[in-house]
C-alpha cells in the first residue's frame, strides 16, 4: 500500500469514528454522556481537516497518487 | 336465599370494598409503614372476615366498621404530614442499635430486642460480623438499617477515582411483540427508528418479546424464539476499538514520515485520539 493511500484509508477510519460520535451524541439521554460524545465528534472534525490537508499536499507533491 | 350464596355475595361485595378502600389509603396501607396502618390492617382484615361469615351481622355495621378503621390511618397520615411533633407521637421515631461501632444496649432493652434478634437482623442486610458495622439503626416498621464502616462498603468508581458516569433508564418499548408508544415517546426515539434498528437487527416487532433502550439509544432486544440470537448492541466498544487503531496508525505515519512538520501534525492527532479514548473509555466500555 503506497503512503497515499494508507493516508486516506485512515482518514475514511476517522470519518466513521466521527459519524458514531455525532450519532451516540444524539442519541444518548444523559447529557454529559452527550456533551463527551460532542466533544469527541468536534475533536475528530479537527484532525480530519488537518488530515485532508495532508492529502491535498501529497496529491501535489505526487500528481500519480491523485484519486486513490 | 341459600346459605351458600349469601355467604358468597357477602364475600364479594367485602372483597370489593377492601379493595377501594386499600386504594384509597394507597400504598403506604401496603409497605406498613406506621403502627396505624399496621393496627388498621389487622383490624379492617377482621372486620371484613368476620361480617362475610356472620350472616346474623348487619351489613350495615361492618361497612361503618370499615369506614371508621379506613378513615382513621388516612387522618392519622394527614396531621403526621402537617405537623413534626404528631408525626414523632403517631410514626413513632427511629431507635439507634449500633453507633460508632458499638451496640447500644440501653436502646436495645428499650425496644424489647435481644443481641441475637439484633445478630439476625444484620444477618438479613447479608452483614455477619459486628466489627463490619458503624452503625445502624432499628426504623418505625421494625426493619433494621445498617451503615458499614468505609472499609466494607463495596468498591465504587469514586473509590477508584475514576471520572464520573451517569446513566439514565432504560425505557421498555416493546413488550409481547406489541409497541408501547407513550414509553417510545418517554425515550425520545420515533417510530421510524425503532423501525430501522428493529431492520438491522433483521427481526419483525412480532417477534420481539421485550425491547429496551439504553442509556445510549440502543436497542436491546428479546425474542421468542430462544433459539435465535438476538445480535447485542456492539457499536460503542467497536468504536473504541477503532479508535485505538487509529491513534496506533497516525503513531506509524509520525515515525514513517521525515518532514518534521509533517510528523508534528501525525504526534498532534495521535494525542488528540489518546485524549478522546481516554474521555470516552466510561461511555464506550459495556
Amino acid at each position: 500500500m503506497t503512503v497515499a493511500s494508507s493516508v486516506k484509508t485512515c482518514t475514511a477510519g476517522l470519518k466513521q469514528a466521527e459519524a458514531v460520535f455525532s450519532k451516540l451524541a444524539l442519541l444518548s439521554s444523559d447529557p454529559k454522556a452527550q456533551q463527551v460524545f460532542h466533544e469527541s465528534m468536534r475533536t475528530m472534525q479537527e484532525i480530519i481537516e488537518r488530515m485532508n490537508k495532508r492529502i491535498f499536499e501529497i496529491e501535489n507533491e505526487e500528481p500519480q497518487y491523485r484519486g486513490f | 336465599m341459600a346459605q351458600w350464596l349469601e355467604v358468597a355475595i357477602r364475600s364479594i361485595s367485602f372483597l370489593t370494598i377492601l379493595f377501594i378502600i386499600t386504594k384509597i389509603i394507597g400504598k403506604r396501607q401496603i409497605a406498613q409503614l406506621s403502627f396505624f396502618e399496621y393496627i388498621a390492617g389487622i383490624t379492617i382484615g377482621s372486620i371484613v372476615a368476620e361480617a362475610s361469615l356472620a350472616r346474623e351481622r348487619s351489613i350495615m355495621d361492618a361497612l361503618i366498621a370499615i369506614g371508621v378503621w379506613g378513615i382513621i390511618p388516612m387522618l392519622a397520615d394527614y396531621i403526621a404530614m402537617k405537623s413534626k411533633t404528631a408525626r414523632s407521637v403517631i410514626e413513632g421515631h427511629s431507635t439507634v442499635f449500633i453507633k460508632d461501632g458499638k451496640v447500644l444496649e440501653e436502646n436495645l432493652k428499650k425496644e424489647k430486642y435481644t443481641i441475637d434478634e439484633l445478630l439476625s437482623l444484620l444477618r438479613k442486610k447479608d452483614i455477619f460480623s459486628l466489627s463490619d458495622v458503624e452503625y445502624a439503626v432499628l426504623e418505625q416498621d421494625g426493619n433494621l438499617n445498617a451503615l458499614l464502616k468505609k472499609d466494607k462498603r463495596p468498591l465504587t468508581r469514586s473509590d477508584l477515582q475514576m471520572p464520573s458516569v451517569n446513566e439514565k433508564e432504560p425505557y421498555t418499548v416493546i413488550m409481547d411483540g406489541h409497541l408501547l408508544v407513550d414509553s417510545l415517546a418517554k425515550s425520545g426515539k420515533t417510530k421510524e427508528w425503532l423501525d430501522q434498528e428493529l431492520e438491522a437487527a433483521g427481526v419483525t416487532i412480532e417477534n420481539v418479546f421485550i425491547g429496551q433502550i439504553n442509556s445510549y439509544g440502543e436497542l436491546y432486544i428479546d425474542l421468542f424464539d430462544d433459539q435465535l440470537q438476538a445480535p447485542a448492541p456492539q457499536e460503542r466498544p467497536l468504536l473504541l476499538a477503532n479508535l485505538k487503531k487509529l491513534a496506533a496508525d497516525m503513531e506509524i505515519f509520525a515515525l514513517a514520515t521525515d518532514c518534521e512538520k509533517t510528523k508534528k501534525m501525525y504526534e498532534r492527532n495521535a494525542a488528540d485520539i489518546q485524549r478522546i479514548i481516554q474521555q470516552a473509555t466510561p461511555y464506550l466500555s459495556n
